[in-house]
């Protein structure tokens, strides 16, 4: 049987789809995608701190498929709608691809909002040749004048090599990830409130809890992949119980079984409202 | 952002979707989801999941309609399970 390539691809995305529910389609060629020119690698969506695993098949240099990995035990062969966005981002034909330098008639100036497009060596030489004039080995507070700022999401490898550039090459301390200004106030607040810093807590909890309160966080819309396991614990386990507190009536009251909207800056905390 | 259009002309854009409903309304969903563009529905699994496809049309990018679906009533979920997208000429010239 001939089967034309946008149906056979069509027919892989039903089977993965159908695979992740744990439907398992008459046998759906393995064999065949094999065949499809695609070559299947692993990787981690970066899009939210949920962190699932993500299959990603590349043709010919390019990116075409992706699909949540069923044998990642955060996501299980999910992916949120933000996945989406996985491979499409890296083709967006407003993508910035090549270096731009501030300034005018190839020069570096400060005082213009006018870029242009450079060359890659160029733009390395004037950074370099910036950089060292920055920190003048004469100044011993010269290291202090550059800084580098990472990302949560960057990988060990990345995190490891940046760090090493600016601590042992740079000898400068001025390196930290955007993820030291967001967790630093979450860590604050968990020192208070229960002693011990890092949420509690780990994604296995999802299948075993019994009882989940969602308070101030609408986890369907901003953590949509533990939503579904929650969704999932709720639906499948026999007393399980979903309680939503919240300002507004968000996405989770779909699934509550006990709503609280309550006005913002309560005299008494609504949870002891409700237990009264 | 680019415009819609100029993806859809050159570009085959298709998602796998596993979307969860709420006990009970299953019907009604189906009927609801059946209507929006592009969208098939191909199995349904246990506990009220069901396998569709979305698809981009002439007129509706497929990641309008994926946003869509969380508008439907008795949709609690929806997951990206599979998503393919190819320049057109690349599977004109295969098939
Ligand atoms: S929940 Fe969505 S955005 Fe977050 S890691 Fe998973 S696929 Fe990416």
């Amino acid at each position: 049987m001939t089967m034309n390539r946008r149906d056979f691809i069509k027919t892989n995305a039903v089977a993965a789809t159908a695979a992740a529910a744990g439907l398992a389609l008459p046998a759906v060629k393995t064999a065949a995608a094999a065949q499809d020119g695609i070559r299947w690698d692993k990787g981690v969506c970066r899009f939210c701190g949920t962190g699932c695993g993500v299959l990603v098949g590349v043709k010919d240099g390019r990116v075409v498929a992706t699909q949540g990995d069923p044998d990642a035990p955060v996501n299980k062969g999910l992916n949120c709608i933000k996945g989406y966005f996985l491979s499409k981002i890296m083709y967006g034909r407003d993508r910035l691809t090549k270096p731009l330098l501030r300034g005018r008639n190839g020069k570096f100036d400060k005082n213009t909002n006018e870029f242009s497009e450079i060359g890659w060596d160029q733009a390395f030489d004037i950074m370099a040749e910036k950089w060292k004039a920055a920190i003048d080995p004469e100044d011993p507070k010269g290291a202090t004048r550059v800084g580098m700022f990472g990302s949560g999401q960057w990988t060990i490898w990345e995190g490891y090599a940046a760090s090493k550039f600016m601590k042992a090459g740079l000898r400068s301390n001025n390196i930290d990830p955007n993820a030291r200004h967001c967790m630093a106030s979450a860590v604050g607040a968990f020192m208070r409130a229960f002693g011990i810093d890092e949420p509690m807590g780990c994604y296995d909890d999802l299948e075993h809890a019994d009882v989940f309160v969602l308070w101030g966080a609408n986890m369907a819309e901003m953590h949509p992949i533990l939503w579904s396991r929650l969704t999932n614990t709720r639906l499948t386990k026999k007393g399980c119980e979903v309680h939503v507190l919240s300002t507004f009536e968000n996405r989770n009251f779909e699934l509550a079984d006990n709503g609280i909207v309550f006005t913002p800056q309560p005299d008494a905390p609504p949870a002891l409202h409700d237990a009264a | 952002m680019p415009d819609a259009q100029s993806f859809l002309a050159d570009e085959f854009n298709i998602c796998g979707v596993l979307v969860q409903t709420k006990p009970g309304g299953l019907d009604d969903v189906i009927g609801a989801l059946s209507a929006l563009p592009g969208l098939e529905i191909h199995e349904r699994a246990g506990d009220g999941q069901l396998v569709v496809t979305i698809e981009d049309t002439a007129t509706d990018p497929a990641s309008e309609t994926l946003s869509r679906v969380f508008g439907v009533d008795g949709v609690l979920n929806a997951s990206l399970v599979y998503h393919h997208c190819e320049p057109i000429e690349d599977i004109l010239s295969e098939a």
